[in-house]
């Protein structure tokens, strides 16, 4: 345990020995692996806070299950039970024939409405809210509730959650696509500063590797260099995130105010900070590793 | 030539360069342990070829080497590492750490091979002692002279308490009597048991020296034979 201690804090010491020798060129990379990390850190707390934005303008979606006029209140009840304990489904609220009226009149403005009807023709109601937009769960959801006896015609604006989906899917793709290409654009970063680095260490690796060292003690200091690298960028990047979100709330606030709307870009949570420096490192790790394995691999004796 | 099992026995050696040269043309050799063997020839002869085959740092083209009962040719790569962090190496460029301590340039074989702190401290203070460098340990390479350098080279080699050392030309940069002091060096390893190979293209260096003196010319072995008193 204190040989493997040893040997790691050799090659961090050795990695640190190699960032502070050319402290200058390597903050200018530790700012490109930043600004790369930091843009679509960025892009991803607006677009994310937009999409939930813009769900909850909308409303979460609700279809309307109308029931049969010989419906028995156990059978309702029933239905109403099995329908809540479903995951999609968030809350089911049932709305009788009266409550109908009354909400027909209210928003007709008029009790006369059922003149020259000798009775209420509303149906009784139930109104499943859903947690899903996805247009697909609601029609699953749709066909199970015409399986009930009891349900006469199930309404269901599917066009509305269609292209809600459609629009929060494609910020997401494009969110994706984002920090795809700038994940590669960091990993050869990376890769061509560790390069560069080997390059620099050609005669120390040779010596290291005629004296028998193996391929990860050689490896280990180079791609500590990458790991500490990434780290400094994944840090500033954050910074550069929290900076961007300070500022575009100031400005989206003065815009949109202006319309009477407020849109507030949120902060990114601790959950999310970790995984996202964790996924630098992972990045930094990669390329690290392939720019010393390719050297390491010329240097084999064929 | 002794009747016991040879710690080192070559058969029938070739290597050829992708160039086409053909550095070794089917060499020959068997080495006991304890020996102290001395590689002449002229340049381009094949000595450091030998060497490094030998050491396990090349593969050869042909034939076969074995060192204490292991065919070098069918070790893999991280076998090949191990068995050269158990042999030690002497050469002529010296190939130091310039931007490190004497001390930390002697320490490298036994960080490869993953010694603790301590147990490195104390074999490094040992080596630097035993080549009479023992008060440079904190200085820069840079600061030392030719033969000093080479010293270090040899502490370097030492350190790990190798079996067998391995060296190429080292006396080729040191005059005379630097020269005569490294191979002194060496004579006293050997007589501690150190298996030694030394190639060298100053045979009047070695003929002062007791020791088995191998020539080469063109990649074949050209005669075998004792030197010194």
């Amino acid at each position: 345990m204190r040989g493997f201690a040893e040997r790691h804090g050799h090659a961090i010491a050795s990695a640190l020995r190699r960032l502070r020798a050319e402290p200058i060129a390597n903050f200018l990379t530790i700012l490109v692996i930043a600004l790369s990390l930091a843009v679509p850190a960025t892009m991803y707390l607006i677009l994310s806070d937009a999409a939930a934005m813009a769900k909850g303008q909308a409303g979460p979606p609700a279809i309307t299950v109308l029931l049969r006029a010989t419906s028995q209140p156990e059978q309702v009840h029933s239905l109403q039970d099995k329908l809540t304990h479903r995951p999609e489904v968030s809350s089911v609220q049932f709305v009788s024939p009266e409550q109908g009226l009354k909400e027909l009149q209210r928003r007709l403005g008029s009790e006369d409405v059922l003149a020259g009807l000798d009775h209420n023709p509303l149906p009784p109601v139930l109104v499943v809210h859903t947690l899903s937009t996805d247009p697909d769960v609601l029609s699953a959801l749709q066909k199970d509730l015409l399986v009930f006896p009891i349900v006469e015609q199930v309404k269901l604006d599917a066009e509305w959650a269609r292209r809600l989906h459609a629009v929060t899917h494609l910020l997401e793709q494009v969110v994706i696509a984002l920090a795809l290409i700038l994940a590669a654009a960091v990993v050869s970063v990376v890769i061509n500063t560790v390069r560069l680095q080997v390059l620099a260490a050609r005669e120390e690796i040779e010596i290291c590797k005629l004296m028998g060292a193996s391929d990860a003690f050689v490896r280990r200091p180079f791609v500590y260099f990458g790991l500490i690298q990434m780290l400094l960028g994944g840090l500033l990047a954050l910074g550069m995130t929290e900076l961007a979100r300070i500022g575009f709330n100031a400005l989206s606030g003065e815009w949109l105010g202006r319309y009477g709307l407020s849109f507030q870009v949120q902060s990114l949570q601790g959950l999310e900070s970790v995984m996202g420096l964790l996924f630098a490192l992972v990045l930094g790790w990669i390329a690290a590793s392939s720019a010393v394995s390719a050297f390491l691999y010329r240097l084999r004796p064929r | 030539m002794t009747d016991s099992v040879p710690m080192i026995e070559i058969s029938g050696l070739t290597r050829r360069y992708p160039d086409g040269r053909e550095a070794l043309r089917g060499i020959d050799l068997q080495i006991q342990a304890g020996e102290m063997l001395f590689l002449g020839g002229p340049s381009g002869a094949g000595k450091s070829t030998l060497l490094r085959l030998i050491a396990g740092i090349d593969r050869p083209s042909g034939g076969t080497i074995q060192l204490n009962g292991q065919q070098l040719n069918r070790l893999s790569a991280p076998a090949l590492e191990a068995l050269r962090r158990n042999i030690g190496m002497v050469f002529q460029e010296h190939r130091l750490l310039f931007d490190r301590t004497v001390e930390q340039n002697a320490a490298l074989p036994l960080q490869i091979q993953g010694l603790a702190g301590a147990e490195i401290q104390k074999r490094v203070a040992a080596a630097l002692e035993r080549v009479g460098l023992g008060g440079r340990a904190s200085d820069s390479p840079l600061a030392l002279s030719g033969g000093e350098r080479q010293r270090l080279c040899i502490a370097r080699a030492l350190v790990g308490k190798p079996a067998l050392i391995v060296a190429d030309e080292p006396t080729g940069n040191l005059d005379a009597e630097y020269g005569e002091a490294i191979l002194t060096l060496f004579r006293s390893f050997n007589l501690a048991g150190v298996t030694l190979i030394i190639a060298t293209h100053d045979e009047r260096l070695v003929r002062s020296l007791e020791g088995r003196l191998v020539h080469l010319d063109q990649g074949r072995v050209i005669s075998d034979g004792r030197t010194g008193a």
